[in-house]
């Protein structure tokens, strides 16, 4: 096999990683956005159950937890599975990952002293203008270390979904390397997700520096 | 009358740390408050600010309630919207700034009036370019407040109260955050808005200040007021034994 046919062969992989990647950024999010909100609720037993989501989120391997989103509705409830499978892999990624945003996202929130609200209060500002206004842009410039951290860790972590026999980089990588006893396809994967980070990285070092004009 | 509260209670937990307080602050007055700390001079103010709520007792602006007591004794406030509108008669400074740090010097006096109050651009701006001139710090208006000292950041949040055009302004320790060397250039202010008649309610500890600027002085101890008057009959002739005692432990 020549490299170009590896290469060619593999860019569907590395296609496939970047839906992962994208897709579970863009849903979780959000998602963490609501999970920290219920998760500070004043209602208790709404605070329990997110307690408990965020512990299995964080407790368990994020392999079992896919496997888990593949295989538990066909085990549990005997429902076809078939088409299922990319579905399951952005929903065990997205509800994973929404879990440590959710819990980033609340470091930020509580990193903000109290007399921001007491001075916004005091001027007059709506519950919802103290929050986009005044806490929301703060929030954000703490965090967003926290953040890259998490957002690097992600794209690594696509590979996980090979064990859903998805065909992303990895999942190739390893077939191609056992049909053609080479370890070049591994080099490559490798290759694709440290230049897959650095532009993570440049990204973000980019916003960070947008937030620098204040301490 | 500008403020006018009766008979404030307020407890935290079992603590009770304002005991039937009163207070009323005439338009043009000077009020201070000093005490020892845990007196409940701060909770007086958050309580006038609604910062926190009290369990009992009547808090009126210009004669307009915003608290009254019902039949039970209990505290009950005006509806939000009559409260919002009550919010804009009065300011409060900090003792800790708590300027906003991710907006520049003359975000922070604008944002207020032009997107709470919704009052006309070139007003605002104009009206805050003059509250900086007048704070001598005209010339760092596009700086952001973690590059100034704590005494600018002080002035401008003095700013950032006056550009709401309150009745009254309250101040809670306005100096007590700062070095000796910067309390100067803020009690100048203070004293300076006094001249003009500004009312104001001060939490101090700064004697020499309070004795100098105010019209009446109001010495609080374990949530009562123990004496009040004009300042020169407070410190130069205490009637009570509880101040006496303070002022004396003060001096030395």
């Amino acid at each position: 096999m020549s490299l170009y046919t590896m290469l060619s062969t593999m860019a569907d992989g590395m296609l496939k990683t970047c839906a992962i990647f994208f897709l579970t950024v863009l849903f979780s999010m959000p998602l963490g956005m609501i999970v920290m909100l219920l998760r500070r609720s004043k209602i208790k037993p709404v605070q329990w159950i997110v307690k408990i989501y965020i512990a299995v989120m964080r407790g368990t391997p994020l392999m079992l937890q896919l496997l888990a989103w593949y295989f538990g509705p066909y085990y549990l409830f005997g429902w076809s599975i078939r088409g299922y499978r990319f579905t399951a892999i952005i929903l065990g990624f997205t509800m994973n990952y929404a879990a440590y945003f959710a819990e980033i996202y609340r470091g930020g929130i509580e990193s903000i002293p109290n007399g921001q609200y007491e001075a916004a209060e005091v001027l007059g500002y709506s519950k919802i203008q103290t929050f986009f206004k005044i806490i929301l842009p703060q929030v954000i410039k703490t965090i967003l270390p926290s953040v890259t951290n998490e957002v690097i860790t992600l794209v690594k972590d696509t590979s996980l979904a090979f064990a859903l026999a998805y065909s992303e980089v990895f999942a190739l990588a390893k077939q191609i390397a056992a049909s053609q006893t080479s370890f070049t396809p591994y080099v490559v994967a490798g290759v694709f997700y440290f230049i897959a980070n650095y532009v993570v990285a440049f990204v973000m070092e980019r916003i960070e520096k947008a937030f620098n004009y204040y301490k | 009358m500008v403020l006018e509260m009766n008979g404030i209670r307020k407890s935290f937990g079992s603590l009770e740390v304002l005991k039937n307080i009163s207070m009323q602050v005439d338009s043009g007055e000077v009020v201070s408050i000093i005490g020892p700390s845990g007196s409940g001079k701060s909770t007086l103010l958050r309580c006038a600010t609604f910062l926190e709520t009290i369990d009992s007792g009547e808090i009126f602006y210009t004669d307009k309630p915003a608290v009254t007591t019902n039949e039970a004794g209990k505290a009950v406030y005006v509806k939000a919207a009559e409260l919002n509108k009550l919010k804009q008669k009065f300011g409060l400074v900090f003792q800790q700034f708590n300027l906003f740090p991710h907006y520049s010097v003359l975000k922070n006096i604008v944002d207020a009036p032009l997107h709470v109050e919704k009052r006309p651009k070139d007003e605002v701006y104009a009206e805050a370019m003059e509250l900086l001139k007048k704070m001598d710090l005209e010339n760092r208006a596009k700086a952001y407040p973690c590059q100034l000292s704590g005494g600018q950041q002080q002035r401008v949040a003095i700013a950032r109260a006056l550009a709401m055009k309150p009745d009254i302004l309250f101040f809670d320790e306005p100096t007590s955050a700062l070095d000796p060397e910067l309390t100067g250039e803020v009690l100048k202010v203070i004293r300076r808005l006094a001249e003009e008649k500004m009312t104001m309610v001060v939490v101090t500890h700064e004697m020499p200040f309070a004795r100098a600027v105010s019209n009446r002085v109001i010495f609080m101890d374990q949530g009562v007021i123990v004496e009040q008057g004009d300042p020169e009959l407070v410190f130069g002739a205490p009637q009570q034994e509880r101040t006496k005692q303070f002022l004396r432990n003060y001096q030395q």
